[in-house]
């Protein structure tokens, strides 16, 4: 599957082409690496809210509020570069273990929002008042941070081997 | 210096993409910690919380991410000093963080002396200021790679 001329044809693209060739590679690189910034950044500071290690005069949602939609706009910034730089060299990435690691950790970190949803719906209302966060919970918060630091490791690697 | 940091990138398995994802992740701190503050006091973001409060809890986060940034970068510069002193967006770098680092430190000194009470237009545009000097820093940082693009050679 990986081996597929799939990813060769991405390469030929008229829009793989067109950055590929041109300054829009470099442009979209610095704005993947700004927007990446941004967003862990602000993922940081809820993470760090959730693990009980800082901002604890706030409730988690008065920070989510602040921070969620962010995150979510900068992850939208992050992904949409990251594809326009991938397809110009898609056939040799995909086989590039330093990008399968980065989105294997990538999918794990998405698994990992989604228990921490589940859980903290679950929990009564208010849970997130608390000084003391459910130890389940801040698990969930220092998993973010460790999976989504691999994420950036497995990006900056990949360029180190092609 | 620059014998041992050319031994040391070059011989350390993986260290050079180690150091540079450390360089990242103290840029994530120093972005994080300054972009809030300065949309904070332009009044675009984080209004739930405390002002005062928001400066005295970040402002370490930007103190510990600069020697961080300042450690993880400086091999690369020793080892290759000319591939970075001669490029002209290494330059604009440089240019970015000073006027971005003179900015947070009068940031810092009027937080500390209780000046930012209320966000004069004043603070807004500074704050504005500085918001574009950090993010231009970081963009120039990707772009020392890419120097070509911008100033073609002969």
């Amino acid at each position: 599957m990986l081996q597929h001329e799939f990813w060769l044809n991405l390469e030929y693209t008229w829009l793989a082409e067109q950055i590929g060739a041109t300054w829009l590679f470099p442009l979209f690189n610095s704005l993947h690496v700004v927007s990446i910034t941004l967003m862990l950044g602000a993922l940081l500071m809820l993470d760090l809210r959730l693990s009980g290690v800082a901002a604890n005069v706030y409730p988690y949602r008065t920070l989510s509020r602040d921070f969620l939609l962010w995150i979510w706009l900068a992850f939208i910034v992050a992904v949409v570069t990251g594809l326009g730089l991938f397809i110009t060299r898609a056939s040799a990435h995909v086989l590039n273990p330093a990008f399968q690691w980065k989105m294997l950790l990538m999918l794990l970190a998405g698994l990992n929002m989604l228990v921490f949803h589940r859980r903290s719906l679950r929990l009564s209302e208010g849970w997130d008042n608390a000084r003391s966060i459910p130890l389940s919970i801040r698990l969930t918060g220092l998993a973010s941070l460790l999976l989504w630091a691999g994420v950036m490791l497995g990006g900056r690697w990949m360029g180190h081997i092609i | 210096m620059t014998e041992l940091s050319i031994k040391l990138l070059s011989t350390v398995p993986g260290l050079p993409p180690i150091l540079q994802t450390i360089h990242l992740l103290g840029l994530t701190m120093l972005m994080a910690s300054a972009v809030m503050m300065n949309l904070r006091l332009l009044n675009l973001a984080g209004r739930g919380q405390q002002l005062q409060e928001m400066l005295q809890r970040l402002f370490p986060w930007v103190f510990w991410a600069l020697p961080v940034m300042l450690l993880s970068g400086l091999p690369f510069l020793l080892a290759r000093p000319q591939r970075y002193l001669n490029n002209p967006v290494f330059a604009y770098k440089a240019a970015f963080l000073c006027l971005a680092l003179i900015l947070t430190a009068a940031l810092w000194l009027a937080f500390r002396r209780g000046r930012i009470q209320q966000q004069t237009w004043l603070v807004k545009a500074l704050a504005l200021v500085s918001l574009s000097a950090w993010l231009m820093t970081a963009m120039s940082g990707r772009w020392i790679a890419y120097a070509d693009y911008l100033f073609w050679p002969g």
